[in-house]
């Protein structure tokens, strides 16, 4: 299955960017997020705090301490981790890991989920395409 | 590194601060550098700050309700799952559905983990968060 997205030109230059629903499945709520496309982050699902308590992450968290957050500095960062369903197109319901920090400004996809897929930046017609 | 003197700290935090860093391996230099940073990271970009700190309470306790009887978890109930909220280890379950399906509705904080000793796992948040705290 394929799904293509448009890059966001919420910054310049832009940037590639995919849409998801996520939800959570002990509460059962789910919330459509934007997320940038990151390489540079080693994890599946980076969301706000907001999010993440709005859809009822905290009530089924990872052990506290499990994970610890590295900055590209080398300075580490207090995570929070749970678990959560990730949707990608309607046939497409991926379990996955769900993280927040507390101070984020955007959602951000990484490598955990983006390398079981093939990805394909196409950066000259600004369009993002996977294949799961 | 320059040697400063702070006045009027306070003195029982001061001992606390003191106590966590050495159980941590960390000088107190080490540790107020990253009190600063963290400081100026959380005061310029309006961070949730207050939210964050009542997550950290409620998963103090119930990390700590784990921690209680993490021994004997080990020994009697490795690979199996726990489920974990209010202070208290709510069961056993043979599979994180199981587990998850034990956490009261409403909870505001609960904990589903897989019962086994390794060391944290570390995520490379990469240079776009990394942008944002500097």
């Amino acid at each position: 299955m394929k799904v293509r997205a448009k890059y966001s030109s919420d910054e310049i230059p832009e940037f590639p960017e995919l849409k998801v629903v996520l939800s959570d499945p002990h509460s059962q709520k789910f919330i459509e997020i934007r997320a940038k496309v990151d390489t540079g982050f080693s994890g599946s699902l980076l969301i706000g705090l907001d999010d993440y308590t709005n859809l009822g992450f905290p009530a089924h968290e990872n052990l506290v301490g499990s994970i610890v957050g590295r900055l590209a500095s080398g300075t580490s960062v207090s995570v929070r981790a749970s678990k959560g369903i990730l949707k990608l197109s309607d046939a497409e319901r991926i379990p996955c890991s769900v993280y927040t920090i507390p101070v984020l400004a955007r959602p951000l996809i990484g490598r955990e989920l983006l390398n079981l897929w093939r990805t394909v930046l196409d950066g000259q017609k600004g369009a993002l395409e996977i294949e799961t | 590194m320059s040697t400063v003197a702070i006045k009027k700290v306070d003195k029982q935090l001061y001992r606390k601060v003191k106590a966590l860093a050495s159980l941590k391996g960390k000088t107190m230099g080490e540790v107020v550098s990253e009190a600063f940073s963290l400081w100026i990271q959380l005061a310029g970009k309006g961070a949730s700050v207050d939210k964050w700190i009542e997550l950290e309470e409620l998963a103090r306790e119930d990390k700590e309700a784990f921690e209680r009887e993490k021994s004997s978890l080990l020994r009697d109930h490795k690979g199996q799952y726990a489920a974990i909220s209010r202070g208290r280890i709510l069961g056993i379950f043979n599979t994180e559905r199981e587990a998850l399906q034990a956490i009261p509705e409403n909870t505001k904080h609960g904990i589903v983990t897989r019962i086994e000793d390794r060391p944290p796992r570390v995520i490379d948040l990469g240079w776009s968060v990394t942008e944002q705290f500097l």
